[in-house]
Parts: C-alpha cells; sequence; structure tokens
C-alpha cells in the first residue's frame, strides 16, 4: 500500500513539474510576443511621424498634387486610429501603397528628386519601412512559436484553463503589398 | 532442398531493401549539399571583407581586414564588408539583416556593428545598421554616404575603390562616436589592382586547381563506391553463411571456404576508407563543415586570417541603399 502511495506520489509530482515548465513556456511566448508587438508600434509610429514633414516638402515643388497628400494623410490618422493588430496591419498596407502614390507623383519633379531634404526623408522613410517590415516578420516568428505552443499538448489544456489566447499575425486581410523600392525609385 | 530455395528467395528481397536504404542514404546525403546552395554565404576567416563577387585585391582586401581589426580593437565595433554577385531575388535590406544577425556582427549588448552589402549584378548597395549606431549613422546621413563615396566609383564599375572609400568613411563615423581621432584614408591606387590581377591564373595554380579536382573526385569514388560494395559483399559473404547453417552443412567448411575472403575484404577496406576520408577533406580545404557553410567557392588567395567572428550583435532593418 504504502509503495503504491509512493509511486502515485511520485507521478503526481512528475506531472506538476511537467506542468510548471509548460506553463513558463507559455508565459514567456507571451511576454515576447507582447515585446514583438511594441516594436512594431514603435517602428509604426516613427514612419508616421516622418509623413507630415515629407508631405510638407513634397508640397513645396508640387502645390496642385493635393489628392496624393489628401489620401498619404488620411492614411496616416487612420493608422493612428487603429487599435487591433488587424486594424493595424490593414491600416498600414494603406499607407504604404498612399506612399506608393506620392513617389509616383515624385517622380514627375525632377528638382524635387534631387533636393537634399528629399533624398534625406526618404532615405529616413526607407530604413522605417525596413525596419517595419523587420520588426513585423519577428513579431510574426514571435507569434508562431506562441500559438504552437497553444495547439500542442500540454499547452492545449494549461492554455485553454488558464485563459491564454491565440495572437493575430501581423497581415492585411487582402494580398499584402511588396514594400517600395525607394532605392529604385531615387535611381537616375 | 525445398527449404533452400525457400529461404533463398527471402534474402534476395532483404537485400533489395538493403540496397534501397543504402541508395536513399546516399541521395539524402547528396540532397543536403544541394539544399545549401542558395541560402546566405558565412562569413570567411577575413571577416572584416568577405568578397564573394571578387572585386578586391588582395592588397586591399588585407588593408581593410587590418584597419576594421584595428576599429574592432580599439571601440568593440564592428564594420564588415560582404560583395555578392547577387542576392538570388531577395530584397538586399532583408538580405542585409539576415546576414548581419546571422554573422552576429557587432557586440551583443552594444549592437554596434555595420555591414556593407553589395550586390555587383544586381548593382545594388546597402548598409545595414546595427541599433547601437542608429545614432551616430542614422539612415540619412547614411545614405549621404554612400553618394558621396561609393555611387560615383560604382557607377563607372570600380567597385574596390568606392568600398574603400566607403569603409574609411563609416569607420571614421564609427571611430568619432567612441570620441577617437579620424584615421588617414590611403589614397586609392589603382595600379595596385591590376598588379594583383596578373598575378591570377599562374601555370601552376592551374595545375593545383586540377590536382585538386581529380583528388576531390577520388576520395568522391572511393567514398562513395568503396563503401557499397564492401557493405553489399560483407552482406552476401553473411548471408551465405546463414545458408549454410540452415542448411545444417558444416560451418567449418564454410569459414574455410570464406574466411580468408572476409579478411583480405576488411583489409582492403580499412586501407581504403581512411583514404577516401583524408582525399575528401583534403579536397575540401579548411572549410568548418556546419551544414550552413557555403564557401566552397571562396577564393582563399590571400592567406589573411583575422582571427575574428562576430561578437552576436543584432540589427533592426535601419541603414540606407542606393541603386547604382
Amino acid at each position: 500500500m504504502k509503495k503504491i502511495l509512493a509511486i502515485i506520489g511520485i507521478v503526481i509530482l512528475i506531472l506538476a513539474g511537467g506542468l510548471a515548465v509548460s506553463y513558463n513556456g507559455l508565459a514567456g511566448s507571451r511576454e515576447s510576443v507582447e515585446t514583438a508587438q511594441a516594436d512594431v508600434d514603435t517602428m509604426l509610429q516613427r514612419r508616421a511621424d516622418l509623413i507630415p514633414n515629407l508631405v510638407s516638402t513634397v508640397k513645396s515643388y508640387a502645390k496642385h498634387e493635393t489628392e496624393v497628400f489628401d489620401k498619404v494623410l488620411e492614411a496616416r490618422s487612420q493608422l493612428m486610429d487603429a487599435y487591433t493588430i488587424e486594424e493595424k496591419a490593414e491600416a498600414d498596407q494603406q499607407v504604404e501603397s498612399a506612399l506608393n502614390g506620392l513617389k509616383v507623383v515624385v517622380e514627375n519633379y525632377p528638382e524635387l528628386k534631387s533636393d537634399t531634404t528629399y533624398v534625406s526623408l526618404m532615405d529616413e522613410l526607407s530604413g522605417s519601412e525596413n525596419r517595419i517590415s523587420v520588426a513585423r516578420k519577428d513579431y510574426n516568428d514571435a507569434v508562431k512559436t506562441y500559438n504552437t505552443k497553444l495547439v500542442k499538448f500540454p499547452g492545449n489544456i494549461l492554455g485553454s484553463a488558464l485563459g491564454f489566447e491565440k495572437a493575430a499575425y501581423f497581415e492585411a486581410s487582402a494580398s499584402a503589398g511588396e514594400n517600395p523600392d525607394v532605392g529604385e525609385l531615387l535611381a537616375e | 532442398m525445398i527449404s533452400c530455395t525457400a529461404m533463398g528467395e527471402q534474402p534476395m528481397k532483404k537485400m533489395r531493401r538493403w540496397m534501397a536504404a543504402l541508395l536513399f542514404l546516399v541521395m539524402m546525403l547528396s540532397g543536403n549539399v544541394l539544399a545549401v546552395y542558395g541560402e546566405i554565404p558565412s562569413a570567411t576567416k577575413e571577416f572584416y571583407v568577405n568578397d564573394y563577387a571578387g572585386v578586391f585585391s588582395d592588397t586591399w582586401k588585407e588593408t581593410l581586414c587590418e584597419a576594421g581589426k584595428q576599429l574592432h580593437d580599439d571601440t568593440t565595433a564592428q564594420l564588415v564588408v560582404l560583395t555578392v554577385d547577387s542576392t538570388d531575388g531577395e530584397d538586399i535590406s532583408d538580405y542585409a539583416v539576415e546576414v548581419g544577425r546571422k554573422w552576429g556582427i557587432g557586440s551583443k549588448d552594444k549592437n554596434n556593428g555595420v555591414l556593407v552589402v553589395l550586390s555587383v549584378s544586381d548593382r545594388k548597395v546597402w548598409i545595414a545598421v546595427g541599433y547601437g549606431l542608429e545614432g551616430k549613422l542614422p539612415d540619412a546621413k547614411t545614405g549621404r554616404l554612400l553618394d558621396e563615396y561609393a555611387v560615383p566609383s560604382y557607377k563607372e564599375d570600380n567597385f574596390e575603390k568606392g568600398t574603400v572609400q566607403l569603409y574609411y568613411a563609416l569607420l571614421n563615423e564609427i571611430r568619432d562616436e567612441y570620441g577617437l581621432e579620424a584615421v588617414t584614408v590611403p589614397e586609392y591606387k589603382e595600379t595596385q589592382a591590376e598588379a594583383d590581377e596578373e598575378d591570377e591564373g599562374k601555370p601552376w595554380e592551374i595545375a593545383l586547381g586540377l590536382v585538386l579536382i581529380v583528388l576531390i573526385m577520388a576520395g568522391a569514388y572511393l567514398g562513395f563506391v568503396t563503401i557499397p560494395v564492401f557493405i553489399f559483399v560483407n552482406l552476401v559473404l553473411l548471408l551465405k553463411g546463414l545458408l549454410w547453417k540452415i542448411q545444417g552443412k558444416d560451418m567449418s567448411e564454410y569459414w574455410k571456404k570464406n574466411f580468408s575472403k572476409m579478411i583480405v575484404l576488411h583489409r582492403l577496406f580499412n586501407s581504403l576508407f581512411p583514404l577516401s576520408w583524408l582525399l575528401n577533406r583534403g579536397g575540401k580545404g579548411s572549410s568548418s563543415g556546419s551544414s550552413t557553410d557555403n564557401n566552397d567557392d571562396y577564393d582563399y588567395d590571400s592567406s589573411y586570417d583575422s582571427g575574428d567572428s562576430g561578437d552576436g550583435g543584432s540589427f533592426g532593418g535601419g541603414g540606407a541603399g542606393r541603386d547604382f
């Protein structure tokens, strides 16, 4: 009888240990998802901060292209209002396509293209876009790791019992546009 | 006799299965080798200049490597150049971040690495700046440095000159960040490159290359032919013994007939197998066998070895690039 009790005790200990390890793994993964999400937000904000400056620089050369400016500024304010990951991804794509429209317009203004302020701003912009794409990828990798843990045993049981929820990927629902190649547009 | 034919078929089947398994193994091994291509290259032993596109002369490669090593000793920052023929369709900025992270350029806690990627056929250049140096080298400034030092030479297809000038410009920016005086930039002379180029393709070098190729082929032959043959023959002999045993024949007769064969086979194998291994190693030179290594095609003409490697720095996508 004692033996059986001892064996049951050991089994319970092992199970509890396993659950503790699994819980720590889940909590750690969720933490890295949150960190990665904060990084994405920082980079999105960084680009958003550049946009007013960029628009005003382009405006000084191309006064009449109001339609493009409105589109960019509207997309920017939409991004600032976005709350969930899905909304942000959607708005991020809007900003990207609006900026692409702006870059196409700039092609018609050679003096603007060689303006040093504009060149600097475009470098900052393409750097920001690149940072966003890196942060986005890191975020999606973190989400993948976390979500995988949540569907596998014992994370699936533990996760539903303790209220862990799946994280959303950062991707627009429509086919996400490629990052514009600013370097190409700058080439003479 | 009946049992003999019945048993004789099964070992044959078994043997076929064995052969299939062996073939599978060989295919897996060669598939593994093929899968390596298309990945990002590994850092070379020079580390500071990784000239996969072959745009550098030995002299400049060594000069830059020594400057890079000095910078690392003075500041812990790492300034690395990678030239490739093409990024295989991958966006050069993503490629640069990938390489920078994989090589761990810059120190782990300061993330003070800078990686210049020059893709010659794509006619693109990108400078990736680690988090720790983004203050000194913001994207706009990095872009200006490119415009000033690299792009004019790149447009004339003078990749060495542009990269050398860019390297020293970046180097002095980093030195400034750490409160050190700028180093004097050595004057770029084109003749240096030409003098080196004449060196290439000396007859003895070609002969050496041919000998190496023959050695590699011989090694591969020994490795892929002798081992399967050895296993096959051994298996046949063993199965034969098994049959003798099952049929209840005199086993001493079997040993008498086959023991000497086995001995010879073992001797042969023992002498050939290490040889094939040695030959394979010799052919591959100093590549370090890790599955992601992809630098067998790297031209190790210069014997320079910086002795440095990445310190674990990371990259977040900062930097600037140009098409030329």
